[in-house]
């Protein structure tokens, strides 16, 4: 029986993955659910303690604040880097010379390590000396002189106290800006998603586009009325990436906040606090507890974008 | 056999035996030597004075009871808690553990540490509590047990720059005395420049920003009430966060901002007190080692830290302890203790912490660690030799009636970084100190009561 024998030989050699999938993935996802249940510090056997993890959770303010900020930072990030990534896609599409060239340098950026990304960021936020303050400095001081200009009564004011002139924000040790700081951070390395927007726009048809121009199409109704909807497959699938994404944000924020998530929680992502929970103050029934919320939420988001998608996404074929 | 055959067969042999050599490399065991193994948690200059010490101890080839010369194997392991959890659950610990001391009490009550209790009361003529700074010693209890012994305690003071003082017109040696005084003095020593950007400050509250969780004791507050309250919204608490909350306020929270951008990283010549940028700071005995390796012609004196409060002359100072440890399962616990024991003593303690004489070979080394011991009283000529100019400051506040330990609530760990964020909120104006710490009270009382109930649900297995 040649191919009951081919079966058995494509399992045996796939067995090293099953076994490896098994223990190091499965097994510990199977008892992470249990383990939410129970008191669990890894030194002691876990004892179940019912829904008493998941009752402390629905009253732990930081829990809360750490999943707002979770949303906030979703809520910025994925759409920033779906309009930015697709913008440098139709770029490059559109350029007629040096295509290889351009994919070269937006790509760069996601070959370097989130580490290092995250380090080399402390520096371009940096108030006093940074690159990002340099630059943006100019712009201050010129919107002052044109204050000053407007009302005289300002120059003694801000003679009195330099405070009352205007300044760019002092990025990660502001709580306003450090979030925002970590998304604009995130969108140095979207070079992988235009990639993935740049295949795709090259699969678009000629003909259609012909066909637009016939019509009389101008160039944003080609893009809203050709361009989108052919490649709305990956536009969805970029989004159901950076939901996914986003609610794992971790690496960055524990950089450059040395895993303290300030200032004042203003960067406490849920994956952050799970850590802390988990390796810091030994309580892993609670963190596992809150990681399987966390999973609820990206599953419920991404059952969500599916049944929205519906209508919206053109698979050809079908 | 088919060749796919062989291959397969091949594979699964590497597999096999990759699982069956994976084990933990053996130790040389023979009938004359013993090896046991010691995670230690220092790298760096503090991580060389402890192998030179256990060297030391190598080098005394002190038997155990089979007539095995004990040979000790320390390593420096980072984030020695984490990996030492880990190889405690899986069985495989190492024989003696370097934790900081607020680790070991949450250690204890996960069961994690074996108490040394039996082997102190076998040893009471060398170990015993009368021949330790009482603070030291309190600081291995919990529960009633000891878990753990002194390697290198510190205490915390205030460092001032005497050059800063006398250009500013104050007596270089006169620090404040009180938290007003400690006003009065910042204000004399911070400058701004013709911009109105400050340039130097007298004090900066958030540096180095290691303890933002004791401000209140230099108010006389306290942070717990035994093991079960927490006491984070104490009146003396808010009062310390008020006057954090008037500095601020007082000095611009951007400018102090702008100012601390310069700041190089704790250990290098541009750390804020050591480039002459912040002329007052509150920093433990340590301290003395990095003023020599990178400022060594500075002029400081160091002196305790004020408080508010006069309490007879019992000056206010936060407790602070390297220990060392047998975790639960190691397979050497008398050779182990053999080590611990050679580090209490005070040979061994003094080549630890300080400049002394290796007793195997008579050579000096190059003052150790650099810190106090835990002792109530060193040998003559250790205090003078040592490389720290005002150790005595530091022996005299460990010994005061109000040097404070970490308290060991079980939620220790959170409630610290809770009380940062309370500071953080308060410095950046985000909520009064009242309302902040109210905050932190009503978050972790509850968690500290649910962990305790958690714990009497576990009282049978806690020995």
């Amino acid at each position: 029986m040649p191919a009951i024998e081919s079966r058995y030989k494509g399992l045996l050699y796939a067995l090293p993955w099953i076994i490896g999938l098994s223990v190091f993935t499965l097994y510990p996802f199977a008892a992470s659910v249990y383990y939410s249940f129970t008191d669990f510090s890894v030194l002691q056997s876990p004892r179940f303690v019912g829904l008493s993890n998941f009752r402390e959770i629905a009253g732990d303010e930081v829990f809360w604040k750490a999943l707002a900020n979770t949303f906030y930072y979703a809520a910025l990030s994925i759409p920033a880097g779906l309009i930015v990534s697709l913008s440098l896609a139709l770029m490059m599409n559109a350029a007629r010379r040096g295509q290889v060239l351009y994919s070269v340098i937006f790509y760069l950026p996601h070959l370097v390590p989130a580490t290092v990304t995250a380090i080399l960021w402390m520096w371009m936020y940096n108030p006093e000396f940074g690159l990002l303050n340099s630059m943006l400095r100019p712009f201050f001081d010129f919107a002052n002189e044109v204050r000053k200009w407007w009302d005289p009564s300002v120059v003694e004011l801000m003679k009195a106290d330099p405070k009352v002139a205007w300044g760019p924000p002092a990025w990660l040790s502001d709580t306003t800006w450090a979030l925002p700081s970590l998304v604009f951070m995130a969108l140095w390395s979207v070079g992988q998603n235009a990639f993935i927007y740049l295949a795709k726009l090259q699969d678009v048809p000629q003909e259609m586009y012909e066909a637009a121009d016939i019509d009389g199409a101008s160039t944003l109704q080609k893009i809203r009325y050709v361009t989108l909807p052919m490649i709305s497959p990956i536009i969805f699938f970029n989004i159901i990436m950076g939901i996914i994404g986003a609610f794992q944000v971790f690496t960055e924020a524990f950089i450059v906040t040395k895993g303290e998530g300030g200032p004042a929680r203003a960067t406490t992502f849920l994956p952050l606090y799970i850590w802390d929970n988990a390796f810091r103050y030994f309580r892993m029934g609670y963190a596992s507890a809150m990681a399987w919320l966390l999973f609820l939420i990206i599953l419920a988001l991404t059952i969500i974008a599916f049944r929205l998608s519906r209508d919206r996404v053109y698979y050809a074929g079908k | 056999m088919k060749t796919p055959h062989l291959i397969a067969a091949l594979l699964a042999s590497v597999f096999i035996l990759a699982f069956y050599y994976d084990q933990p490399p053996r130790r040389e065991q023979t009938p004359e030597k013993i090896t046991i193994t010691y995670w230690e948690k220092w790298t760096g200059f503090e991580g060389e004075a402890m192998k030179a010490t256990i060297d030391v101890f190598n080098r005394k080839k002190i038997k155990n009871k089979k007539g095995q010369v004990i040979f000790c194997k320390c390593l420096s392991v980072t984030q020695v808690d984490r990996k030492s959890a880990l190889a405690i659950a899986g069985g495989q610990p190492p024989d003696i553990c370097g934790f900081w001391e607020f680790n070991t009490h949450s250690f204890a009550d996960m069961g994690a540490l074996r108490p040394l209790d039996d082997l102190i009361e076998r040893d009471k003529d060398k170990i015993d509590a009368s021949k330790y700074i009482p603070v030291f010693w309190e600081m291995c209890k919990h529960r009633g047990k000891m878990w753990c012994l002194p390697t290198t305690p510190a205490a915390v003071a205030l460092h001032w720059n005497k050059d800063m003082f006398r250009e500013a017109g104050l007596d270089p040696e006169k620090p404040p005395r009180s938290i007003q005084e400690l006003e009065e003095f910042a204000e004399k020593l911070t400058k701004k420049d013709k911009d109105g950007r400050i340039i130097q400050m007298g004090f900066l509250p958030p540096e180095p920003g290691w303890w933002h969780w004791s401000w209140g004791y230099f108010f006389g507050g306290k942070l717990n009430d035994g093991l079960e309250k927490l006491t984070a919204n104490d009146p003396k608490n808010i009062e310390a966060f008020k006057w954090v909350a008037k500095f601020a306020e007082k000095y611009g929270r951007e400018d102090m901002l702008a100012f601390q951008q310069g700041f190089g990283s704790f250990d290098s010549p541009q750390n804020a007190f050591l480039s002459g940028r912040v002329a007052m700071v509150l920093q433990g005995v340590w301290m003395a080692n990095f003023i020599r390796f990178h400022r060594p012609a500075m002029k400081w004196g160091c002196g305790p830290f004020p408080s508010n409060f006069d309490d007879g002359g019992h000056p206010v100072s936060i407790g602070d302890m390297d220990v060392i440890t047998i975790p639960r399962g190691a397979k050497h616990v008398d050779e182990a203790w053999e080590v611990i024991k050679f580090i209490n003593s005070p040979e061994g303690m003094e080549y630890l912490c300080g400049k002394a004489e290796d007793p195997t070979t008579g050579e000096m080394n190059n003052g150790g660690q650099g810190k106090l011991t835990p002792f109530l009283q060193d040998r003559p000529g250790f205090i003078e030799r040592h490389p720290h100019p005002f150790l005595k400051v530091f022996i005299d506040l460990a010994k005061s009636k109000n040097c404070v330990p970490p308290p060991k609530v079980a939620v220790w760990d959170e409630y610290q970084k809770e009380m940062t964020n309370v500071f953080e909120l308060v410095w950046l104006n985000k909520m009064s100190a009242e309302e902040a710490l109210n905050a932190a009270q009503n978050r972790l009382q509850p968690k500290l009561d649910q962990i305790l109930k958690i714990q009497k649900l576990r009282e049978d297995e806690w020995k």
